[in-house]
């Protein structure tokens, strides 16, 4: 069984205009992909359903051998099990961060896990040194760099230590010291438990991590 | 339109956080179990677009400043009781961190700001627009009119929270202890400023946001939490309403005569030496005594006053000394 | 207003990535509440000499302060006593002659202590404080949101602004500048809502189920023991100067 099952997916927006047509993909654990094709053609759409936080317009998406619909999130349980094992660095890392400060950023996710005050602080310690926050730990997200912002997004979902991990763009706004700084880190980040799900225009990432290519087209197709 | 510390009597403001603890408790509930959970998320853009509009300020005679507040724009875009929470949150933040507004009159602005203003202005479009939501015209001049006398209305309430302070508030000699104007001059002083610019701010800040809003996403949801309020509450909002004049009236005569009493019969008006020396204190305090103190109390403070004061100077005029003296170097 | 505004983002942001203001070592709560606490009683006291001497220990801290933010808490005293002063001023002629003095007295003790405060604690250890003391996470959450986006928002519109004016040339005339306002504003506006229905998936993912905490609590320390005497010393010198009357 894969760990995420897309069977013939279709996806339209509000008013209709398709964003992917028939998709059917099968991903395993301990491989990482990546996702390639124009802008518009449907990536962000794909994420936003992996994610749960769309649902295909026919077709059906399944977790861990689990349907993912509209019902089953309801179910504030099951809702919070899914979303504890994928974590998702979002394009425009800025929404990512809401809260007042680096720490509390990365805490935000581990409160919603229900962990005791002690795990959550050695948790968000851990996390702080592995991603090399240490100074930047009080400060609040909004007043930081891009690339400080990306590592900070990254260590709020890396803390979960979510199965799969699914990201957008990762490389985009980065100087080249940042991009060279997230390769490495996402390199790192390939184990046998885990899924990596990128998306990115960056040949050279490309080139360095992908076990396999999904190409996508502008008719919202995958192509291979 | 923010009441700053000591305009008025520690009373009063007790009396209108009392007014305005129920307006919080009600808001929170609405909206944590009505109010979408992402439109939860956008309470806080709507206090930053509060502050905002509250930036906009210019000082009025009579006590306080003139701006718009954007709550009825808040108010018809998430619901009057996600604007009560937002409009609050907002003057708490100016309050503590940007010194606008007392402490101890938080109450009473976020009745005035946060209570009063959004729920007579969403309670005044929608009645003159009841199916809100299928005609935009008619939508846009219902919020105007609304957020105009909704503004107006807190301003009134500002107004005479000031102008009943020395009505009930005096000392033996009869000088007020705290805003000395009565409401004959706080009315005119506060009213003339919000029914010409700051109503018409208000109106074009609430009218322009909105039709921008609908204009470039009509999609944009609309629902909030309508002020469908249970009959209960809407009783308890009355009985508020009506009960908070009375209340600061109550209040206010209890301690004044207190006042007038226990002062009369102190020999107001004596100053020991130590303090007196210098500053022209009887004519300036007369209701402030120091009788019962040691002079010596008077001495060391006055002393200890005075040190202060010259290391504060001291310490800043060395502080532009060197900097100037480093700018020379740099230059020479 | 966009000058004031920028200032009052300047000011956030610069609080935050000040690296030499350290964490306060007493309670933000502590502190916060004997500001408060001492800001009540000077309202309630009928005698200078309690107003007086608060004053004076304020001054005292003052004194303590850095020279530069000396002059910045200086600059910041000033408006509001002038404003009071000259407010209060019509007043003399009234008829009441004390009121003038009394209440910017206690104008500018109630100011300067909250100054202090801010001195002492940064804007987050103050908007920290609410989330310690248990208000509902929909308050802590929104109050934290509202300072994001205030810093967010003002940046839009000061680009937005640039663009706007790049556009027109520098030639806006005054009537197209109000319809012009309207737009910027209500672009900022959707733009910032997009951004926080962005922000709410973001926390949907992050399995948000309504739990909004901060990560650092205060223990209680030797620093809070000592603040805390200042309690009943406010309270019994407050009694002595009521008395005194």
């Amino acid at each position: 069984m894969n760990t995420i099952e897309l069977k013939n997916v279709s996806f339209n927006y509000d008013d209709g205009t398709p964003a992917l047509e028939d998709i059917s993909l099968s991903l395993a654990s301990g491989r990482c992909y990546v996702i390639k094709g124009p802008n518009g053609c449907g990536k962000s759409s794909l994420f936003r359903i992996l994610n749960g936080l769309s649902f295909p317009t026919k077709g059906e998406y399944f977790f861990k051998g689990t349907a993912v619909t509209p019902k089953f999130l309801h179910d504030k349980k099951n809702a919070a099990i899914f979303h504890s094992k994928i974590g998702f660095l979002f394009q425009d890392t800025e929404v990512m961060l809401f809260t007042g400060s680096v720490e509390d950023e990365i805490a935000f996710g581990l409160y919603q896990l229900g962990l005791s005050d002690e795990e959550v602080k050695s948790r968000t310690g851990h996390y702080i040194s592995a991603l090399s926050l240490e100074a930047l730990r009080r400060r609040a997200p909004f007043s930081l760099s891009g690339g400080e912002k990306k590592r900070v997004a990254l260590a709020s979902i890396l803390a979960m230590e979510p199965e799969v991990l699914i990201m957008d763009e990762p490389l985009s706004g980065l100087d080249e010291d940042g991009q060279s700084w997230i390769t490495d880190a996402l390199k790192s980040l390939k184990s046998p438990e885990r899924l990596l799900l990128i998306a990115t225009h960056n040949d050279q990432l490309v080139r360095e991590i992908s076990d396999q290519t999904i190409l996508m087209d502008k008719f919202h197709h995958i192509v291979n | 339109m923010h009441i700053p510390d000591n305009y008025l009597s520690p009373q009063t403001c007790a009396v209108m956080f009392a007014a305005a603890a129920p307006a919080w408790v009600i808001s929170v509930r609405k909206v944590k179990k009505e109010l979408p959970p992402e439109k939860v998320a956008m309470m806080g853009v709507g206090a930053a677009f509060s502050f905002l509009g509250m930036m906009f300020n210019v000082p009025l005679p009579g006590g306080t400043t003139g701006h718009a507040v954007g709550g009825t724009l808040i108010a018809l875009l998430l619901g009057p009781y996600a604007s009560c929470i937002s409009v609050s949150i907002a003057l708490l933040l100016q309050a503590l961190i940007f010194g606008d507004g007392g402490i101890l009159s938080f109450g009473a602005n976020c009745f005035n700001m946060a209570f009063v203003l959004p729920f007579v202005g969403y309670a005044i479009a929608h009645a003159i627009s009841p199916n809100w939501g299928k005609n935009k015209k008619r939508d846009l001049i219902g919020a105007g009119i609304g957020s105009y006398i909704g503004i107006n209305a807190a301003a009134l309430c500002a107004a005479i929270e000031f102008g009943i302070q020395t009505m009930l508030f005096k000392d033996a000699s009869g000088n007020a202890l705290y805003c000395p104007y009565g409401l004959n001059v706080s009315i005119p002083a506060m009213m003339a400023g919000h029914l010409t610019l700051f109503g018409l701010a208000e109106v074009v800040f609430t009218v322009a946001v909105l039709a921008f809003v609908w204009k470039a996403a009509p999609d944009f949801d609309n629902s909030t939490v309508k002020a469908k309020t249970a009959l209960p509450v809407k009783i308890l909002l009355g009985v508020l309403i009506c009960a908070v004049p009375v209340g600061l009236l109550a209040e206010g005569t209890a301690w004044g005569e207190w006042g007038a009493d226990e002062i009369s019969g102190t020999g107001a008006g004596y100053v020991p030496k130590g303090i007196a020396h210098g500053i022209n204190y009887p004519a300036l305090l007369p209701d402030y005594s120091f009788s019962g103190l040691p002079d010596w109390f008077g001495y060391i403070l006055s002393a200890v006053v005075g040190v202060a004061l010259l290391v504060i100077i001291f310490r800043i005029i060395s502080y532009i000394a060197s900097k100037g003296s480093r700018y020379d170097r740099a230059v020479a | 207003m966009t000058e004031r505004l920028l200032k009052a983002i300047a000011a956030i942001v610069d609080s935050d990535s000040n690296s030499e203001k350290k964490p306060s070592r007493m309670s933000p709560a502590l502190r916060l509440a004997v500001a408060v606490f001492a800001i009540v009683l000077c309202a309630c006291s009928r005698n200078a000499v309690f107003v007086i001497t608060v004053l004076t220990v304020e001054l005292i801290r003052m004194a303590l302060l850095k020279p530069d933010r000396m002059i910045y808490v200086l600059k910041k005293l000033v408006l509001p006593i002038v404003f009071t002063l000259l407010i209060m001023l019509p007043a003399v002629f009234f008829g009441h002659r004390s009121t003038m003095l009394t209440v910017t007295m206690k104008v500018a003790e109630s100011v300067l202590i909250l100054l202090l405060v801010n001195e002492d604690l940064s804007w987050k250890e103050i908007t920290g404080v609410f989330s310690e003391i248990h208000l509902p996470s929909v308050i802590t959450m929104t109050l934290d949101t509202t300072v994001r986006f205030l810093v967010l928002l003002g940046r839009l519109a000061e680009r937005i602004h640039e663009a706007y004016l790049l556009r027109s040339l520098g030639r806006a005339a005054d009537r197209r500048k109000m319809s012009a306002a309207g737009g910027i504003l209500g672009t900022v506006f959707l733009k910032s809502s997009k951004m926080s229905q962005e922000s709410f998936e973001a926390m949907q993912c992050r399995g948000y189920n309504g739990a909004y905490r901060r990560l650092s609590r205060h223990r209680f320390c030797i620093w809070d023991a000592l603040y805390l005497c200042a309690v009943p010393m406010l309270v019994i010198f407050f009694i002595i100067t009521q008395k005194a009357i």
